[in-house]
Protein backbone atom coordinates (compact mmCIF):
# COMPACT_ATOMS: atom_id res chain seq x y z
CA UNK A 1 0.00 0.00 0.00
CA UNK A 2 1.29 3.38 -0.95
CA UNK A 3 2.19 6.14 1.54
CA UNK A 4 -0.93 8.32 0.65
CA UNK A 5 -3.27 5.70 0.98
CA UNK A 6 -1.68 5.07 4.42
CA UNK A 7 -2.29 8.44 5.60
CA UNK A 8 -6.08 8.32 4.23
CA UNK A 9 -6.92 5.11 6.10
CA UNK A 10 -5.06 6.28 9.30
CA UNK A 11 -7.41 10.18 8.82
CA UNK A 12 -10.62 7.69 8.59
CA UNK A 13 -9.53 5.93 11.32
CA UNK A 14 -8.72 8.63 13.88
CA UNK A 15 -12.50 9.93 13.14
CA UNK A 16 -14.14 6.81 13.27
CA UNK A 17 -12.14 6.73 16.67
CA UNK A 18 -13.67 10.40 17.26
CA UNK A 19 -17.00 9.53 16.93
CA UNK A 20 -16.49 6.14 19.73
CA UNK A 21 -14.15 8.16 22.09
CA UNK A 22 -15.47 11.48 22.06
CA UNK A 23 -17.80 11.78 24.36
CA UNK A 24 -15.28 9.75 27.21
CA UNK A 25 -12.20 12.28 26.47
CA UNK A 26 -14.49 15.25 26.17
CA UNK A 27 -16.09 14.39 30.02
CA UNK A 28 -12.43 13.57 31.24
CA UNK A 29 -11.33 17.16 30.23
CA UNK A 30 -14.25 19.20 31.16
CA UNK A 31 -14.26 17.40 34.58
CA UNK A 32 -10.64 18.26 35.25
CA UNK A 33 -11.05 21.33 33.41
CA UNK A 34 -13.55 22.92 36.28
CA UNK A 35 -16.28 22.83 33.66
CA UNK A 36 -14.66 25.10 31.49
CA UNK A 37 -16.13 23.73 28.03
CA UNK A 38 -13.87 25.54 25.73
CA UNK A 39 -10.98 24.15 27.57
CA UNK A 40 -11.95 20.51 27.40
CA UNK A 41 -12.61 21.28 23.41
CA UNK A 42 -9.08 22.19 23.30
CA UNK A 43 -7.33 18.66 25.07
CA UNK A 44 -10.05 16.91 23.31
CA UNK A 45 -8.89 18.02 19.65
CA UNK A 46 -4.89 18.07 21.03
CA UNK A 47 -5.53 14.22 21.97
CA UNK A 48 -7.24 13.05 18.88
CA UNK A 49 -4.61 14.65 16.32
CA UNK A 50 -1.74 13.17 19.05
CA UNK A 51 -3.46 9.90 18.04
CA UNK A 52 -2.97 10.59 14.58
CA UNK A 53 0.73 10.72 14.80
CA UNK A 54 0.96 7.49 17.40
CA UNK A 55 -1.96 5.15 15.62
CA UNK A 56 0.47 3.19 13.69
CA UNK A 57 2.29 2.47 16.53
CA UNK A 58 -0.73 1.34 19.26
CA UNK A 59 -0.42 -2.53 19.61
CA UNK A 60 -3.89 -2.74 20.07
CA UNK A 61 -6.77 -0.64 18.90
CA UNK A 62 -9.24 -2.18 21.33
CA UNK A 63 -7.60 -1.22 24.32
CA UNK A 64 -7.66 2.44 23.30
CA UNK A 65 -10.35 3.70 25.85
CA UNK A 66 -7.20 2.80 28.33
CA UNK A 67 -4.85 4.42 25.94
CA UNK A 68 -7.27 7.32 25.76
CA UNK A 69 -7.67 8.07 29.07
CA UNK A 70 -4.16 7.84 30.30
CA UNK A 71 -3.30 10.23 27.39
CA UNK A 72 -6.54 12.54 28.32
CA UNK A 73 -5.60 12.73 32.37
CA UNK A 74 -1.65 13.36 32.01
CA UNK A 75 -2.42 16.14 29.13
CA UNK A 76 -5.26 17.58 31.44
CA UNK A 77 -2.47 17.43 34.18
CA UNK A 78 -0.06 19.40 32.29
CA UNK A 79 -2.22 21.85 31.55
CA UNK A 80 -3.43 22.40 34.70
CA UNK A 81 0.22 22.92 35.44
CA UNK A 82 1.24 24.88 33.27
CA UNK A 83 -1.73 27.01 33.94
CA UNK A 84 -0.97 27.48 37.52
CA UNK A 85 2.19 28.42 36.84
CA UNK A 86 0.05 31.73 35.02
CA UNK A 87 -2.36 31.81 37.69
CA UNK A 88 0.47 32.59 40.16
CA UNK A 89 -0.54 36.39 41.37
CA UNK A 90 2.77 37.95 40.12
CA UNK A 91 2.24 36.67 36.88
CA UNK A 92 -1.40 37.92 36.69
CA UNK A 93 0.14 41.17 38.26
CA UNK A 94 2.96 41.56 35.71
CA UNK A 95 0.62 39.88 32.63
CA UNK A 96 -2.40 41.91 34.01
CA UNK A 97 -4.13 38.98 33.15
CA UNK A 98 -7.64 38.06 34.22
CA UNK A 99 -9.17 35.57 36.30
CA UNK A 100 -8.63 31.95 34.50
CA UNK A 101 -11.77 31.10 35.78
CA UNK A 102 -13.61 33.28 33.15
CA UNK A 103 -14.73 29.71 30.82
CA UNK A 104 -16.43 27.99 33.75
CA UNK A 105 -20.53 28.25 32.99
CA UNK A 106 -22.57 26.02 35.66
CA UNK A 107 -25.58 26.02 33.80
CA UNK A 108 -23.98 24.93 30.55
CA UNK A 109 -22.45 21.96 32.59
CA UNK A 110 -25.71 21.00 34.42
CA UNK A 111 -23.98 21.62 38.20
CA UNK A 112 -25.54 24.60 38.71
CA UNK A 113 -27.74 23.25 41.97
CA UNK A 114 -25.66 24.45 44.99
CA UNK A 115 -24.68 21.20 46.99
CA UNK A 116 -23.39 19.38 43.61
CA UNK A 117 -21.54 22.94 42.84
CA UNK A 118 -20.34 23.41 46.11
CA UNK A 119 -18.39 19.75 46.05
CA UNK A 120 -17.29 20.51 42.38
CA UNK A 121 -16.04 23.54 43.81
CA UNK A 122 -14.25 21.82 46.83
CA UNK A 123 -12.63 19.54 44.63
CA UNK A 124 -11.07 22.48 42.19
CA UNK A 125 -9.44 24.33 44.95
CA UNK A 126 -7.04 21.16 44.98
CA UNK A 127 -3.70 20.95 43.26
CA UNK A 128 -3.70 19.61 39.91
CA UNK A 129 -1.93 16.66 41.21
CA UNK A 130 -4.15 16.36 44.14
CA UNK A 131 -7.37 16.94 41.74
CA UNK A 132 -6.41 14.53 38.96
CA UNK A 133 -5.57 12.23 41.52
CA UNK A 134 -8.16 12.29 43.61
CA UNK A 135 -10.61 12.33 41.12
CA UNK A 136 -9.00 8.80 39.53
CA UNK A 137 -9.38 7.03 43.25
CA UNK A 138 -12.77 8.23 44.09
CA UNK A 139 -14.74 8.45 40.92
CA UNK A 140 -13.14 6.48 38.63
CA UNK A 141 -12.26 3.49 41.15
CA UNK A 142 -8.42 3.21 40.32
CA UNK A 143 -6.27 1.43 43.17
CA UNK A 144 -3.35 3.49 43.96
CA UNK A 145 -0.71 1.26 41.86
CA UNK A 146 -3.10 1.36 38.45
CA UNK A 147 -2.75 5.51 39.06
CA UNK A 148 1.14 5.53 39.65
CA UNK A 149 1.03 3.55 36.80
CA UNK A 150 -1.14 6.15 34.53
CA UNK A 151 0.69 9.59 35.83
CA UNK A 152 4.08 7.71 36.32
CA UNK A 153 4.21 8.45 39.64
CA UNK A 154 5.63 6.29 42.61
CA UNK A 155 2.54 4.66 44.39
CA UNK A 156 4.08 6.46 47.95
CA UNK A 157 3.43 9.43 46.38
CA UNK A 158 0.14 8.94 45.11
CA UNK A 159 -0.72 8.16 48.61
CA UNK A 160 0.92 11.52 49.83
CA UNK A 161 -1.44 13.00 47.29
CA UNK A 162 -4.52 11.16 48.43
CA UNK A 163 -4.14 11.87 51.91
CA UNK A 164 -3.08 15.85 51.19
CA UNK A 165 -6.40 16.22 49.64
CA UNK A 166 -8.56 15.05 51.90
CA UNK A 167 -7.24 16.76 54.67
CA UNK A 168 -7.70 19.81 52.41
CA UNK A 169 -11.15 18.85 51.63
CA UNK A 170 -11.76 17.73 55.41
CA UNK A 171 -10.41 21.36 56.32
CA UNK A 172 -13.03 22.92 53.71
CA UNK A 173 -15.43 21.10 56.02
CA UNK A 174 -16.04 18.13 53.81
CA UNK A 175 -16.58 14.39 54.98
CA UNK A 176 -14.34 12.38 52.78
CA UNK A 177 -14.47 9.22 53.69
CA UNK A 178 -11.22 6.72 54.76
CA UNK A 179 -11.23 5.20 50.91
CA UNK A 180 -7.49 6.15 50.13
CA UNK B 1 -21.74 19.99 63.25
CA UNK B 2 -22.73 16.51 61.03
CA UNK B 3 -20.26 16.95 57.61
CA UNK B 4 -21.35 16.91 54.18
CA UNK B 5 -20.42 13.74 52.52
CA UNK B 6 -18.65 14.79 49.82
CA UNK B 7 -17.97 11.63 47.39
CA UNK B 8 -21.79 10.89 46.54
CA UNK B 9 -21.74 14.63 45.87
CA UNK B 10 -19.17 14.73 43.75
CA UNK B 11 -20.17 11.54 41.54
CA UNK B 12 -23.33 13.19 40.52
CA UNK B 13 -21.87 16.54 39.53
CA UNK B 14 -19.25 13.95 37.48
CA UNK B 15 -22.30 12.35 36.23
CA UNK B 16 -23.74 15.40 34.97
CA UNK B 17 -20.97 16.67 33.55
CA UNK B 18 -21.04 12.81 31.83
CA UNK B 19 -24.58 14.20 30.07
CA UNK B 20 -22.71 17.56 28.89
CA UNK B 21 -22.79 16.89 25.13
CA UNK B 22 -19.27 17.19 22.99
CA UNK B 23 -19.52 20.65 20.82
CA UNK B 24 -20.50 20.35 17.40
CA UNK B 25 -17.57 22.48 16.09
CA UNK B 26 -15.08 20.28 18.10
CA UNK B 27 -15.72 17.88 15.31
CA UNK B 28 -14.81 20.25 12.62
CA UNK B 29 -12.00 21.48 14.00
CA UNK B 30 -10.42 17.58 14.72
CA UNK B 31 -11.05 16.91 11.04
CA UNK B 32 -8.97 19.76 9.33
CA UNK B 33 -6.27 19.64 12.18
CA UNK B 34 -6.65 16.38 11.00
CA UNK B 35 -6.58 17.21 7.07
CA UNK B 36 -3.95 19.30 7.76
CA UNK B 37 -1.78 16.68 9.40
CA UNK B 38 -2.81 14.16 6.51
CA UNK B 39 -1.29 16.97 4.45
CA UNK B 40 2.00 17.59 5.99
CA UNK B 41 2.96 13.81 6.90
CA UNK B 42 5.73 12.38 8.77
CA UNK B 43 7.19 15.69 7.17
CA UNK B 44 6.04 18.05 9.03
CA UNK B 45 6.97 15.87 11.99
CA UNK B 46 10.41 15.63 10.43
CA UNK B 47 10.23 19.82 10.39
CA UNK B 48 9.66 19.98 13.91
CA UNK B 49 12.22 17.82 15.27
CA UNK B 50 14.46 19.62 13.09
CA UNK B 51 13.85 22.74 14.31
CA UNK B 52 14.46 21.61 17.98
CA UNK B 53 17.12 19.96 16.93
CA UNK B 54 18.32 23.36 15.29
CA UNK B 55 17.40 25.47 18.34
CA UNK B 56 18.98 22.82 20.53
CA UNK B 57 22.27 23.17 18.83
CA UNK B 58 21.91 27.08 18.66
CA UNK B 59 21.49 26.81 22.49
CA UNK B 60 24.27 24.62 23.29
CA UNK B 61 26.96 26.95 20.59
CA UNK B 62 25.76 29.68 22.40
CA UNK B 63 26.86 27.97 25.86
CA UNK B 64 29.55 27.15 24.60
CA UNK B 65 30.61 30.25 22.94
CA UNK B 66 29.78 32.23 26.49
CA UNK B 67 32.06 29.80 28.40
CA UNK B 68 35.08 30.33 25.85
CA UNK B 69 34.46 34.23 26.54
CA UNK B 70 33.48 33.61 30.09
CA UNK B 71 37.38 32.02 30.74
CA UNK B 72 39.68 33.78 27.78
CA UNK B 73 38.36 37.15 28.48
CA UNK B 74 37.08 37.91 32.25
CA UNK B 75 37.75 41.53 31.90
CA UNK B 76 37.61 44.77 30.15
CA UNK B 77 41.32 45.07 31.39
CA UNK B 78 42.21 41.66 30.32
CA UNK B 79 43.21 41.48 26.42
CA UNK B 80 44.41 38.49 24.67
CA UNK B 81 46.12 37.63 21.17
CA UNK B 82 46.31 34.07 20.86
CA UNK B 83 48.71 32.58 24.14
CA UNK B 84 49.91 35.98 25.07
CA UNK B 85 47.59 37.80 27.80
CA UNK B 86 48.20 41.40 28.69
CA UNK B 87 46.89 43.14 31.81
CA UNK B 88 46.40 46.62 32.72
CA UNK B 89 47.60 47.75 36.36
CA UNK B 90 44.67 47.42 38.92
CA UNK B 91 43.20 44.69 37.08
CA UNK B 92 41.84 41.62 38.90
CA UNK B 93 41.17 38.67 36.57
CA UNK B 94 39.50 35.67 37.83
CA UNK B 95 39.94 32.12 36.39
CA UNK B 96 39.31 28.60 37.05
CA UNK B 97 41.43 28.16 40.27
CA UNK B 98 43.38 31.31 39.86
CA UNK B 99 42.76 35.04 40.76
CA UNK B 100 45.41 37.22 39.35
CA UNK B 101 45.47 41.20 40.70
CA UNK B 102 47.73 43.24 38.95
CA UNK B 103 49.67 46.73 40.39
CA UNK B 104 51.26 47.54 37.03
CA UNK B 105 50.81 46.21 33.61
CA UNK B 106 51.47 42.72 33.06
CA UNK B 107 52.34 40.13 30.38
CA UNK B 108 51.34 36.64 30.53
CA UNK B 109 51.93 33.42 28.52
CA UNK B 110 49.43 30.55 28.96
CA UNK B 111 51.62 27.40 28.97
CA UNK B 112 50.06 23.34 29.51
CA UNK B 113 49.32 23.55 32.97
CA UNK B 114 49.86 27.18 33.78
CA UNK B 115 51.46 30.71 32.61
CA UNK B 116 54.77 31.98 31.92
CA UNK B 117 54.93 35.29 33.67
CA UNK B 118 56.90 37.73 30.97
CA UNK B 119 56.90 41.12 33.33
CA UNK B 120 55.13 43.30 35.71
CA UNK B 121 53.94 43.12 39.34
CA UNK B 122 51.05 40.55 40.17
CA UNK B 123 49.63 39.03 43.32
CA UNK B 124 48.33 35.52 42.28
CA UNK B 125 45.70 33.67 44.65
CA UNK B 126 44.96 30.11 43.74
CA UNK B 127 42.83 28.12 45.50
CA UNK B 128 43.47 24.46 46.60
CA UNK B 129 43.90 21.86 43.65
CA UNK B 130 42.45 18.68 44.25
CA UNK B 131 44.26 15.86 45.29
CA UNK B 132 45.94 13.95 43.05
CA UNK B 133 45.51 16.91 40.06
CA UNK B 134 48.92 18.46 38.85
CA UNK B 135 49.93 21.93 40.54
CA UNK B 136 49.46 25.08 38.70
CA UNK B 137 53.19 26.25 36.93
CA UNK B 138 53.88 29.76 36.66
CA UNK B 139 57.08 30.32 35.42
CA UNK B 140 59.73 32.52 35.98
CA UNK B 141 62.68 34.07 34.79
CA UNK B 142 64.27 32.51 37.91
CA UNK B 143 62.64 29.19 37.67
CA UNK B 144 59.17 27.85 37.66
CA UNK B 145 56.84 28.20 40.95
CA UNK B 146 54.67 25.17 41.41
CA UNK B 147 51.47 25.83 43.59
CA UNK B 148 48.74 23.90 44.78
CA UNK B 149 46.86 26.54 46.85
CA UNK B 150 48.32 30.24 48.37
CA UNK B 151 48.76 33.66 47.86
CA UNK B 152 51.71 34.60 46.51
CA UNK B 153 53.03 38.16 44.61
CA UNK B 154 55.66 37.94 41.85
CA UNK B 155 57.91 40.91 40.36
CA UNK B 156 59.39 40.46 37.31
CA UNK B 157 61.32 42.46 35.82
CA UNK B 158 64.08 42.28 33.01
CA UNK B 159 66.65 42.28 35.40
CA UNK B 160 65.39 39.40 37.93
CA UNK B 161 62.44 39.47 39.91
CA UNK B 162 61.09 38.46 43.25
CA UNK B 163 58.45 36.07 45.08
CA UNK B 164 56.83 37.28 48.06
CA UNK B 165 54.97 34.45 49.74
CA UNK B 166 51.83 35.20 51.93
CA UNK B 167 50.68 32.07 52.70
CA UNK B 168 50.95 28.59 52.45
CA UNK B 169 54.03 26.71 50.61
CA UNK B 170 55.30 27.09 47.19
CA UNK B 171 58.09 25.05 45.64
CA UNK B 172 60.43 26.62 43.78
CA UNK B 173 62.45 24.81 40.73
CA UNK B 174 65.24 26.28 39.50
CA UNK B 175 66.37 25.89 35.49
CA UNK B 176 68.66 22.78 36.65
CA UNK B 177 65.66 21.12 37.83
CA UNK B 178 66.78 20.85 41.92
CA UNK B 179 63.51 21.90 43.76
CA UNK B 180 63.28 23.88 47.19
CA UNK B 181 60.16 25.10 49.32
CA UNK B 182 59.16 28.43 50.08
CA UNK B 183 57.39 29.43 53.22
CA UNK B 184 55.05 31.63 54.11
CA UNK B 185 56.66 35.22 55.07
CA UNK B 186 59.28 34.32 53.28
CA UNK B 187 60.95 36.57 50.04
CA UNK B 188 62.98 35.18 46.86
CA UNK B 189 64.62 36.94 44.89
CA UNK B 190 66.97 36.37 41.63
CA UNK B 191 69.17 38.29 39.02
CA UNK B 192 69.06 36.73 35.77
CA UNK B 193 71.95 34.20 35.51
CA UNK B 194 74.16 36.13 32.98
CA UNK B 195 72.52 39.81 34.59
CA UNK B 196 75.11 42.64 35.11
CA UNK B 197 72.50 44.61 37.23
CA UNK B 198 73.26 46.75 39.72
CA UNK B 199 70.25 45.25 42.06
CA UNK B 200 71.37 41.58 41.73
CA UNK B 201 70.90 39.06 43.69
CA UNK B 202 70.96 39.84 47.37
CA UNK B 203 71.72 43.67 46.80
CA UNK B 204 68.66 44.72 48.32
CA UNK B 205 68.47 42.31 51.53
CA UNK B 206 72.31 41.89 52.31
CA UNK B 207 71.92 40.93 55.95
CA UNK B 208 68.75 39.41 55.91
CA UNK B 209 68.86 36.31 54.74
CA UNK B 210 68.36 33.85 57.27
CA UNK B 211 67.69 30.76 54.86
CA UNK B 212 68.92 30.01 51.39
CA UNK B 213 66.65 27.76 49.97
CA UNK B 214 67.66 24.31 48.13
CA UNK B 215 70.00 23.12 50.31
CA UNK B 216 71.59 23.31 53.81
CA UNK B 217 74.14 25.73 55.53
CA UNK B 218 76.69 23.15 55.30
CA UNK B 219 79.07 24.05 52.46
CA UNK B 220 79.53 22.00 49.71
CA UNK B 221 75.84 20.64 48.95
CA UNK B 222 75.04 20.66 45.29
CA UNK B 223 72.45 23.19 45.65
CA UNK B 224 74.20 25.98 47.20
CA UNK B 225 75.64 26.24 43.73
CA UNK B 226 72.75 26.29 41.92
CA UNK B 227 72.11 28.56 43.78
CA UNK B 228 75.03 30.78 43.08
CA UNK B 229 74.40 30.11 39.75
CA UNK B 230 70.81 32.18 39.52
CA UNK B 231 71.47 34.04 42.31
CA UNK B 232 68.62 32.98 44.64
CA UNK B 233 68.56 34.48 47.78
CA UNK B 234 65.48 34.04 50.43
CA UNK B 235 64.92 36.46 53.42
CA UNK B 236 62.27 36.61 55.73
CA UNK B 237 59.34 38.52 56.02
CA UNK B 238 60.29 40.10 58.96
CA UNK B 239 61.80 43.62 57.36
CA UNK B 240 61.02 42.21 53.88
CA UNK B 241 57.32 42.30 52.55
CA UNK B 242 54.62 44.47 52.68
CA UNK B 243 52.55 44.51 55.49
CA UNK B 244 49.69 45.16 54.27
CA UNK B 245 49.94 42.11 51.32
CA UNK B 246 50.12 40.06 54.54
CA UNK B 247 47.50 38.03 55.52
CA UNK B 248 46.45 37.16 59.10
CA UNK B 249 44.72 33.74 58.49
CA UNK B 250 46.47 31.12 57.00
CA UNK B 251 44.80 28.61 55.92
CA UNK B 252 46.68 26.32 54.26
CA UNK B 253 49.62 25.96 56.73
CA UNK B 254 49.35 27.18 60.18
CA UNK B 255 52.62 28.80 59.93
CA UNK B 256 52.68 32.33 61.22
CA UNK B 257 55.20 34.42 58.45
CA UNK B 258 58.47 35.07 59.47
CA UNK B 259 58.77 32.24 61.97
CA UNK B 260 60.58 29.47 60.99
CA UNK B 261 57.97 26.60 61.02
CA UNK B 262 58.24 23.79 64.10
CA UNK B 263 58.99 20.10 63.61
CA UNK B 264 55.64 19.41 64.59
CA UNK B 265 54.31 21.60 61.61
CA UNK B 266 56.66 20.26 58.79
CA UNK B 267 56.09 16.47 59.90
CA UNK B 268 52.26 17.33 59.68
CA UNK B 269 53.09 18.16 56.24
CA UNK B 270 55.76 15.47 55.50
CA UNK B 271 52.95 13.28 56.89
CA UNK B 272 50.22 14.11 54.26
CA UNK B 273 52.65 14.09 51.30
CA UNK B 274 53.29 10.07 52.36
CA UNK B 275 49.69 9.37 52.55
CA UNK B 276 49.43 10.48 48.90
CA UNK B 277 51.72 8.23 47.58
CA UNK B 278 49.30 6.11 46.11
CA UNK B 279 48.09 8.23 43.57
CA UNK B 280 50.95 10.34 42.98
CA UNK B 281 52.95 10.33 40.52
CA UNK B 282 56.64 9.18 41.95
CA UNK B 283 58.68 11.72 40.57
CA UNK B 284 56.33 14.07 41.35
CA UNK B 285 56.09 12.54 44.79
CA UNK B 286 59.89 12.32 45.39
CA UNK B 287 60.35 16.19 44.56
CA UNK B 288 57.40 17.32 47.11
CA UNK B 289 58.30 14.95 49.70
CA UNK B 290 62.08 15.14 49.74
CA UNK B 291 62.75 18.95 50.81
CA UNK B 292 59.78 18.29 53.15
CA UNK B 293 61.65 15.15 54.76
CA UNK B 294 65.11 17.45 54.22
CA UNK B 295 63.54 20.34 56.19
CA UNK B 296 61.83 18.21 58.64
CA UNK B 297 65.31 16.58 59.61
CA UNK B 298 67.09 20.13 59.80
CA UNK B 299 63.87 21.10 62.27
CA UNK B 300 64.44 18.09 64.61
CA UNK B 301 68.14 19.19 64.92
CA UNK B 302 67.20 22.66 65.21
CA UNK B 303 64.86 22.00 68.32
CA UNK B 304 67.35 19.89 69.73
CA UNK B 305 65.64 16.33 69.11
CA UNK B 306 67.31 13.20 70.47
CA UNK B 307 70.30 11.96 68.08
CA UNK B 308 68.83 8.71 67.57
CA UNK B 309 65.41 10.04 65.88
CA UNK B 310 68.09 12.35 63.82
CA UNK B 311 70.30 10.00 62.89
CA UNK B 312 67.35 7.77 61.93
CA UNK B 313 65.27 10.03 60.13
CA UNK B 314 68.49 11.29 57.96
CA UNK B 315 69.14 7.36 57.67
CA UNK B 316 65.21 6.89 56.67
CA UNK B 317 65.83 10.16 53.91
CA UNK B 318 69.22 8.53 52.44
CA UNK B 319 67.34 5.24 51.80
CA UNK B 320 63.87 6.47 50.16
CA UNK B 321 65.97 9.14 48.03
CA UNK B 322 69.47 7.37 47.19
CA UNK B 323 69.60 9.81 44.41
CA UNK B 324 68.53 13.18 46.53
CA UNK B 325 70.19 16.67 45.86
CA UNK B 326 70.45 16.73 49.62
CA UNK B 327 72.70 13.37 49.94
CA UNK B 328 76.31 15.26 50.50
CA UNK B 329 74.63 17.29 52.97
CA UNK B 330 72.72 14.60 54.73
CA UNK B 331 76.24 12.10 55.03
CA UNK B 332 78.27 14.91 56.43
CA UNK B 333 75.67 15.37 59.02
CA UNK B 334 75.75 12.00 60.00
CA UNK B 335 79.32 12.05 60.58
CA UNK B 336 78.97 15.67 62.27
CA UNK B 337 76.12 13.32 64.48
CA UNK B 338 78.50 10.67 64.66
CA UNK B 339 75.06 8.38 63.60
CA UNK B 340 75.85 4.65 63.25
CA UNK B 341 76.45 4.05 59.82
CA UNK B 342 73.95 1.66 57.98
CA UNK B 343 74.09 -0.45 55.15
CA UNK B 344 73.25 1.22 51.70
Amino acid sequence: MSAPSDRLDRAEVIERLYEQHKQAVFTLALRYGRGDIGWAEDVTHDVFVDLFDVIDRLADTDDLGRWLYRVTTNRCLNKLKRQQWWERPLVRFVLRSTSPAAGFDPEAVTIARGDLRNAFDAVNQLTPKERVVFYMRHIDGFDQSAIARTLGFSKGYVSKLLKRAQHALERQGWEVGDET
Amino acid sequence: MKRELLIPLLRRADANINSVPVPAALENRVRESLARAQARGSAGRQRRLNLVFAIATTAVALLAALAIEHRTSRSACMSVNQELMSLEGGCTVDLPQLRIETTGEVHLRQTGNGFEMLDGSALFAVTPVPAGHPPLRIRVSGGTIEVIGTRFRVHERKTGGTIELMEGTIRFIFPDGKVSVLHAGETLRWGVPDGSDSQGPGAARTGESDRAIGGPPAAGSSSESSIDRVGIEVSSADGGTNDSDRVTDVTLENIEPGRVPPAADIRRRFDALGREESYTEAEQLRLQLEPVSFELGEAYEREHAPTGRICAHWRWHLQRFPSGIYNGSIRAKLTHLHCPSVDP
